[in-house]
């Protein structure tokens, strides 16, 4: 007995003193707000896994903290032909975290890895669309996936994937689209089908090898795109294409991203992964402005309730929250602590230009000059958002945005009037759909409100939750809708694509060839004024037909420690923690 | 006995397999798949995607894989975390295992005390007193609970940690515990607590309780020894319910208290539509339950011999 206790006694003294570790004052503590889906920087799609991999990769370029500039990365300088298409980009001489160089080899494998349908990664259109004949490449090769698994396949899922199939298509797939004819007898899987073989008959295959991106030696890079791309420095910099390491992709397989196993070249390298509890990431000396890196540790905490992360932030255990919680929002925003900065994205409401009252200009004229956009940021978010009177946010250089007519109840009135329903007669009742969140339903209300005051109309509310809310907008089974859009990279183009008619993000059924000749003008266009110029025409049409009322530009909404240096508000949420510093004040 | 638990053993895995029938139908006849999201994919990524992770094949093929799976002792591949399920739901089970099994203890233990003690002294202030704490207790619903507590013991007082999950043995890791277990435990308790006053009330005015103190012995050995055994039945039968509640139930606790369990896996799962990790954590749970309910039958047989295991 007296043994055990004391060993009870030698083994919590020794907890104890492990305990103090952990209150490393190099060591910077951030809540993540959720756990990361995957750190594989070719499977990952969103701002958790970015916050971690950003630390443990970087790409070619990178972003500065302050205003994400461009700066160069894993590529000291690079070149651009005089057409905009051909990028040579010069390597510096720098490590993986084993040791092994980065090669401009790594960057072709990682990104032709990325358009291999199947990694099937979600973000392979941020590759395919830019680089040249990427685009050709994946389909030619999921046309491979799709044939190889013909007779495995369900009946109504041969019906989609065949649908693809005419797109997709190239002379080597004639064969085995003759073969799936012989066996197919429904009627619209064989029209489907050979109208695919008349494709594939037309166009020839593209190989993996003629893909624009190529390494003639271990130093140089050379990316040529399909069109000239004035963003595309800026994308070099995004999480899709960052390299990783072949050797350990090779070797671990789906494990790769393990603590044990994965191996990266950014400033910070993996120590710990506890699901739901921490990623613990220390300073990588073989980075190659190790140097400059303060940080010695860096702990990523999963909490997702807003409270719990303020109850420990206040208890002085994390150092920086990058959301706050929303009751709190006002006497927050006074302390010094708090940071707020404007941020790319925009709040907005989406109508069915398809269905109902909203086919008509007019109505969602009318619609949308009765929101009071004002009250919303004033009485609702509160947290200094701005009025969006347009869909693309300011701060993007060069960029003169095209603004809706502002908030006018008469004129709304007068409209609504010429659209067939004055004073409201005759207007049916129709209805806002949200996602459930407390935010969402209280600028629901107040719209819904500010509609039966000034329109004399009937408005009802509906809630649904995440996945169903996602699958009825795009199914178009909506009249209003509340939608958000964050900015991909630093171009108005992230925000204004998305209305084109066959946009993937459309979600509106607006369709106007003028509108789709302006973004595809714009695409081409070489010269960056006249670009800007063209694109702000586009967003004119958007603003005047109006399939979309922009409400609020978000803005950030940071807790940070005192003594904490290094940290920016910036207009996409995105910080490299490269120059962060942990003064005596934060310690 | 051994015919009982054969018995039971079957029809659990009968049940066990109705269950994964129907949620394995009903998660993929909900709207919205894995794979919808705010930016919506382009259909020759979906297809890919969905070629992937079998979505392509015959609903058919894929259930009968998945049972197969499950037979074998596999949970299948996670979509939403790339990673298998087993990895993030055993580890998450053990934990939500130790905070249910400590809020279990807690509840009994102090709620058959207190039970024990206001039954003792019926009508008096100890009675009063920790009736109405019950009673407090039980209308106090645990998502209002856990931030009060952590408002007065964490950031007022400052005594105890406001989060977070034990990282090693020490004092100042353990104590984090302390918190969860009450939010998850008091209703609990004041439950029990009522429940084994009223079984007790009800036996200590039994015939054989008279016996007892008539034949001289001590009021401590009256209630303890021949009392109790009769008086916690009530208690026993909360207990499968309510040992199932708090192995499964933490979900909100969980959350408040930033706790790794399953719960949160549980619920994320449902909403996400991952199906491999939505199955998972309803198989654990149900087996849960149903070993649960054949312990509670099994501890009736041994407190009341006129109950029988059939």
């Amino acid at each position: 007995m007296t043994r055990v206790i004391l060993a009870i006694t030698v083994a919590s003294t020794l907890f104890i003193g492990c305990h103090g570790e952990a209150e490393d004052p190099g060591t910077l503590v951030v809540n993540n707000n959720t756990e990361p889906q995957t750190l594989d920087p070719g499977l990952e799609k969103g701002q958790p896994e970015y916050n971690v991999t950003i630390n443990l990769f970087e790409g070619l370029t990178t972003y500065d903290p302050k205003d994400l500039t461009v700066r160069p990365g894993m590529a000291e300088r690079w070149e651009v032909s005089a057409d905009g298409r051909v990028y040579t980009f010069h390597l510096r001489q720098a490590q993986w975290s084993n040791g092994d160089p980065v090669t401009a080899r790594d960057f072709e494998w990682s990104w032709k890895r990325v358009i291999d349908p199947e990694l099937a990664s979600e973000y392979a259109y941020q590759i395919y669309t830019y680089l040249r004949n990427a685009k050709s490449y994946y389909d030619g090769a999921s046309a491979d996936l799709t044939l190889r698994d013909w007779s495995k396949t369900a009946p109504d899922k041969k019906l989609e994937a065949a649908g693809e199939l005419p797109a997709q298509a190239q002379s080597r797939h004639l064969e085995a689209i003759r073969k799936a004819l012989a066996l197919e007898k429904d009627p619209k899987l064989t029209e489907v089908l050979t109208k695919a073989a008349a494709e594939a008959a037309q166009r020839k295959d593209i190989r993996i090898d003629e893909v624009g991106v190529a390494a003639p030696d271990d130093r140089t890079l050379r990316v040529t795109l399909e069109n000239p791309t004035p963003y595309f420095l800026d994308l070099a910099a995004f999480f899709t294409y960052f390299p990783v390491h072949r050797a350990t992709v090779e070797k671990h397989g789906k494990e790769w991203t393990k603590p044990a196993n994965l191996v990266g070249n950014g400033p910070f390298r993996m120590k710990e992964w506890k699901v739901k509890q921490h990623i613990l990431l220390e300073k990588n000396p073989s980075y190659w402005d190790a140097a400059r890196v303060e940080l010695r540790r860096v702990k990523l905490l999963p909490i997702e309730n807003a409270s719990t992360a303020f109850n420990l932030y206040e208890k002085g255990r994390i150092h920086w929250l990058t959301d706050v919680p929303r009751e709190y929002i006002e006497e927050l925003a006074k302390r010094p602590d708090f940071h707020s900065g404007p941020m790319l994205t925009t709040y907005f409401y989406g109508f069915n230009v398809t269905q109902g009252p909203t086919r008509d200009k007019k109505v969602r004229q009318a619609l949308s000059r009765a929101i009071d956009k004002d009250k919303i940021v004033k009485f609702i978010t509160r947290a200094g958002e701005k009025v969006a009177d347009s869909l693309v946010p300011p701060g993007l250089a060069g960029y003169a945005s095209a603004p809706m007519p502002k908030f006018d109840p008469d004129a709304a009135r007068k409209l609504l009037a010429e659209a067939g329903y004055p004073d409201g007669k005759g207007f049916p009742k129709i209805e806002i759909l949200y996602n459930t969140q407390d935010t969402h339903k209280m600028i629901a209300s107040a719209i819904q409100e500010m509609w039966r005051q000034e329109l004399k109309i009937d408005v009802a509310l509906r809630n649904v939750e995440w996945k169903i809310y996602l699958d009825m907008q795009s199914r178009l089974e909506f009249q209003v809708v509340r939608r958000a859009w964050i900015a991909d990279y630093n171009d108005p183009n992230t925000f204004l694509d998305m209305f084109t008619t066959d946009g993937g993000n459309n979600n509106t059924g607006f369709s106007r060839p003028e509108y789709d000749r302006l973004i595809r003008t714009a695409a081409q266009e070489r010269d960056p004024a006249s670009r800007m110029k063209v694109l702000h025409d586009a967003e004119a049409v958007l603003m005047d037909e109006l399939p979309i009322v922009p409400i609020y530009f978000y803005v950030t909404k940071h807790l940070v420690k005192p003594g904490v240096t290094g940290i920016y508000d910036n207009v996409r949420d995105t910080h490299p923690l490269n120059r962060v510093r942990i003064g005596e004040a934060g310690r | 006995m051994l015919a009982f638990l054969t018995k039971r053993l079957a029809g659990g895995v009968l049940t066990l397999f109705m269950i994964a029938t129907l949620c394995f139908f009903i998660i993929r006849f909900s709207p919205g798949s894995p794979f919808t999201s705010e930016k919506k994919l382009p259909p020759e990524v979906l297809r890919n995607l969905e070629r992937k992770y079998g979505y392509d094949r015959p609903l058919g093929v894929q259930y009968l894989l998945a049972m197969k799976g499950y037979l074998t002792g596999n949970l299948g591949w996670s979509i939403r975390y790339e990673r298998e399920a087993e990895e993030l739901l055993f580890p998450s089970f053990s934990t939500s295992l130790k905070l249910g099994g400590l809020a279990f203890a807690f509840s009994i233990l102090f709620g058959v005390g207190i039970g024990i003690l206001a039954a003792a002294r019926q009508n008096r202030l100890p009675d009063y007193l920790s009736m109405s704490f019950a009673l407090v207790g039980i209308c106090i619903p645990n998502f209002l609970l856990g931030p009060i507590l952590v408002m007065l013991f964490g950031l007022v007082l400052q005594w105890l940690p406001v989060a977070g999950w034990p990282e090693d043995w020490s004092w100042g890791e353990l104590s984090k515990l302390l918190l969860p277990t009450l939010s998850l435990s008091l209703v609990h308790l004041a439950y029990v607590s009522r429940l084994t006053r009223a079984g007790m009330l009800d036996v200590l005015h039994r015939d054989y309780i008279r016996t007892a103190r008539a034949k001289g012995l001590g009021e401590g050995a009256v209630v303890l020894k021949h009392a109790l055994k009769n008086g916690i039945t009530p208690v026993l039968s909360y207990a499968g319910p309510m040992a199932a509640y708090v192995f499964t139930g933490s979900v909100v606790v969980e959350k408040i208290f930033n706790i790794p369990g399953m719960g949160q896996h549980f619920v994320d799962a449902a909403l996400v539509r991952d199906q491999t990790l939505f199955m998972g954590a309803v198989l654990i749970y149900s087996t849960l339950v149903i070993v649960f309910n054949v312990l509670v039958d099994l501890g009736y047989s041994m407190l009341d011999p006129r109950v029988r295991l059939t």
